[in-house]
């Protein structure tokens, strides 16, 4: 998966127990045993990671695929 | 897996043979990529696939003498394409490349006489680097000067530049006598006797008639070191004297690596081909007579090579849309399928192959050989699961909805009313439950009514984790349905879905079944006559049960006299895209089977099995179950417009049969399911994109349930959205929402994936339980 996943628009969306905006962080996303480094939007404070639709059915979903059939 | 397995289903499949036109050419010239290229206009590219066989195709064309013509499937029906005109058309529209001179060998090579097995000879053996020395016996050109009477005067000279441009030289024999054969020999590795040159004189060199006897494979002789073209009085003496320059060409191409000239030389001669072509619709159509036979048009060529039969066989590709979408045929897939399944480190890129197959076994029959693609795919699967290599995604859903199924707040099994033991038990199956639970209801009714003595059981029979590959888990369901079985004494099973039966039948062999059909076939009439005029679907899983084909056209005959048949049907029919899961694991194409299965029938169709008729309904086809006609629940012209239910529709449905019927028969009341503790509003809309992604409403519920409790994790301070997420099993499930004024849920949007992110629900959490192990533990009756 490349690293910088472009043009996520996270406007307007901040974490809803830490009221505060979120920023793209590079985190580590894992599936059937395998870890990659994506920059997905989080919470400035606590962490937390949102995923969007479009990257669920994008390229979540190209690699979900590819991990599945490794 | 057993490589014997792959053979076995390669050596049926016959896609890869040649036809009999290029298996009998001596030469094997690719006949069909030639008339495939004039018919598209592209004589280079013809000319390319000529040059690949025939050896000095520019002079080669105007020669050859058609072995192929009385091979042709034509021959029989009109007369044989006339492919030597085909090749002189090509030869005369296109240009002759030379090749790149290979670096000279030391290896040279003497011909003595100049007639075309010298000349193929010479240019086949100089491209590989080793130098011929032309020994003229007589006039260059030997033979050929005469033959080549109606071609330019251009051809042989331009053969003759070819020659010499390959760096080959001539010279003139002396004299010939055994001396200048001995010195020759001395001289040159090998020699090449051209006996089509009229004025070569074996006998002179003292050549003996028994060294004169040529071997079929290597063209040589039984004097060492010579090689042998024959003579112009044999049948076809230019097609033999070209075999013979190519044949002498491979024999000292390895006489000069140090490999035996017949080593790996089983496919240069003549064959049967085993390619199955099926010409039953062919139409005779004279051959074209050229205005001039010496330079064919381009139209006229055209018309002779649309008389080309494309001789290919296409059995299975005609009729499984999986074929075509991998663009396959199974010689092809045995291989990719097998490669995928050894693999053992890497990426298994023919998955999708294997678990999006419907192992509807329509290949197997359309094959003339029998390939049987479905039982390879069986195999494939089993095994896949058993090294833990399937795609969890592939099937994932269908075997949720089997346990569902057999969940018990769904599943269920009850003698007749008021009876400890009963001699029959209804077993409707899962689906036609979801899909027809009132019209299953009514034909509970009337089976008990009319024939008595009768229970009902609901639940999945366990097809699913057959199809799937899973033995843990079909084991599994099977035996909880042996234990009722056995535990109420035995009863007769009565189903009603086709792929039951065959469940049934493989996996429960021990249990008497019978058709509902046939039942009600012999029951007095529940409903009345229909006047609809209806296409008869048969489901792939009742391919082979003739009497239960036989008896729903029984039925169909008394309760809808007007039903026809569909283009496909009784062995020959066609899926609707589920057998095998298939559009679980690959929904396209699924959606491409039902397309094309509702493609054989004009009137609205009826089937036997209601996923059948459900895909149906998907495309937009108006469509029936048998049932619809024999219980009529409301109109039947609106009903054959009805939409399948959905996926949440299904599992609510069963549950309700359950109630329902517990309800109407035994006066078992339960209790109503609590309603979910907030309200949810899905919009219609997003409705589509649950189904497509398989997402339930109670998945909904349950996110929204757990936002309400610890509030949802992110919100937008825009759209005043909000976002929260769950992961009840391997999916993390999103749902976007709102709440409105009057404390509703309004959900807009919802989406899933499989992979976990920092934070997630999910993260750190143990693998979830095998589907067979969930299946012990859930999956009680």
């Amino acid at each position: 998966m490349d690293r910088k996943i472009p043009d996520i628009d996270i406007t307007g969306w901040i974490c809803h127990k830490c009221q505060s905006p979120l920023t793209m962080v590079q985190v580590n996303v894992t599936y059937m045993g395998a870890s990659f480094e994506v920059e997905l939007p989080s919470c400035a404070q606590c962490g937390l990671t949102m995923i969007p639709e479009f990257l669920a059915f994008g390229k979540m979903l190209d690699v979900e695929k590819l991990l599945e059939d490794k | 897996m057993d490589k014997a397995v792959l053979l076995a289903l390669e050596d049926r499949c016959t896609y890869e043979e040649p036809p009999a036109c290029q298996s009998f050419c001596p030469l094997h010239v690719d006949a069909r990529a030639i008339v495939q290229k004039i018919l598209e206009g592209k004589p280079a590219e013809a000319r390319k696939t000529l040059d690949r066989q025939m050896p000095l195709a520019q002079l080669a064309g105007w020669l050859c003498e058609g072995a192929c013509r009385e091979r042709c499937l034509r021959h029989g029906l009109d007369s044989g394409v006339n492919l030597p005109l085909l090749e002189l058309y090509v030869i005369q529209n296109s240009k002759t490349i030379k090749p790149f001179p290979m670096p000279a060998s030391s290896n040279k090579v003497a011909a003595l006489g100049s007639s075309l097995g010298a000349l193929v000879l010479a240019s086949e053996l100089s491209r590989k680097g080793h130098k011929v020395t032309i020994y003229l016996t007589g006039p260059q050109g030997g033979s050929l000067l005469k033959v080549l009477e109606r071609a330019p005067e251009t051809v042989l000279a331009e053969t003759w530049d070819l020659i010499h441009f390959l760096g080959n030289s001539i010279e003139t024999a002396p004299a010939q006598t055994p001396e200048f054969l001995a010195e020759l020999l001395g001289q040159y590795r090998a020699v090449f006797i051209d006996q089509g040159d009229p004025s070569v004189s074996p006998s002179a060199l003292g050549l003996t008639a028994e060294e004169l006897v040529i071997d079929p494979v290597t063209s040589g002789s039984l004097r060492e070191n010579v090689y042998l073209a024959p003579p112009s009085s044999v049948d076809r003496p230019f097609l033999a004297a070209l075999v013979a320059g190519k044949a002498t060409m491979g024999s000292l191409d390895r006489f000069f690596q140090g490999v035996k000239p017949n080593v790996a030389r089983e496919k240069e001669a003549v064959f049967p081909t085993t390619l199955m072509v099926d010409i039953s619709q062919a139409q005779p159509e004279e051959a074209i007579d050229p205005v001039n036979p010496f330079e064919p048009t381009a139209d006229e060529i055209k018309a002779e090579a649309n008389r080309c039969l494309k001789c290919a066989c296409q059995a299975c590709l005609a009729v499984c849309p999986h074929l075509r979408y991998f663009k396959g045929y199974p010689k092809k897939y045995a291989r990719e399928m097998y490669n995928n399944i050894i693999t053992a480190y890497g990426i298994r890129t023919s998955n999708i192959i294997i678990t999006s197959c419907l192992e509807c076994d329509l290949c197997k029959e359309v094959c003339p050989n029998g390939a049987d693609v479905a039982e390879f795919v069986r195999k494939a699967r089993k095994e896949m699961i058993d090294t833990n290599h399937m795609p969890a995604a592939a099937h994932e859903y269908a075997l949720e909805d089997l346990l569902s199924a057999n969940a018990p707040d769904t599943a269920f099994f009850r003698s007749a009313p008021n009876q400890e033991k009963s001699e029959r038990v209804f077993f409707p199956g899962c689906q036609l439950v979801a899909a027809r639970t009132e019209t299953v209801l009514k034909a509970y009714a009337h089976l008990n009514q009319t024939l008595g003595s009768v229970g009902l059981m609901s639940s999945c029979c366990g097809a699913p984790a057959r199809w799937s590959g899973r033995s843990g888990l079909t084991s599994q369901v099977a035996k909880t349905i042996r234990h009722l079985w056995a535990e109420n004494g035995e009863p007769v099973f009565i189903l009603a879905c086709p792929s039951c039966q065959l469940f049934f039948q493989a996996e429960l062999p021990e249990i008497k079944i019978m058709s509902l059909w046939d039942v009600l076939a012999q029951l007095p009439p529940p409903a009345p006559v229909q006047s609809l005029a209806l296409t008869l679907h048969d489901p792939c899983a009742a391919r082979y049960d003739q009497a239960l084909q036989k008896n729903v056209r029984r039925l169909l005959t008394v309760f809808a006299p007007k039903f026809t048949e569909q283009k496909f049907s009784g062995r020959l029919t066609k899926c609707c895209g589920y057998g095998g899961l298939g559009a679980h694991a690959n929904e396209p194409l699924g959606f491409a089977f039902a397309q094309d299965t509702v493609a054989g029938g004009a009137a609205p169709l009826i089937s036997y099995c209601v996923m059948c008729r459900d895909r149906f309904s998907q495309t937009g086809a108006a469509s029936l179950h048998l049932l619809d006609i024999l219980f009529p629940e409301g109109d039947l012209p609106a009903v054959m417009k009805r939409a399948g239910a959905n996926l949440t529709e299904k599992r609510d449905n069963r549950r309700l049969f359950r109630r329902l019927a517990l309800s109407a028969f035994w006066r078992e009341e339960e209790p109503m399911p609590t309603p979910p503790p907030h309200e949810i509003v899905i919009p219609d809309q997003l409705w589509a994109k649950m189904e497509k992604r398989r997402v339930l409403r109670s998945d909904i519920e349950s996110v929204i349930a757990e936002a309400a409790k610890n509030g949802p994790l992110f919100f937008n301070q825009i759209s005043g959205h909000s976002l929260a997420n769950l992961r009840p099993r391997q999916v993390t499930f999103w749902v976007e929402y709102e709440k409105d004024p009057a404390g509703r849920f309004i959900v807009h949007d919802v989406w899933c994936h499989r992979m976990v992110a920092p934070g997630s629900p999910g993260e750190g959490a143990e693998s979830p339980a095998t589907l067979e192990g969930y299946a012990r533990t859930g999956g009680r009756v």
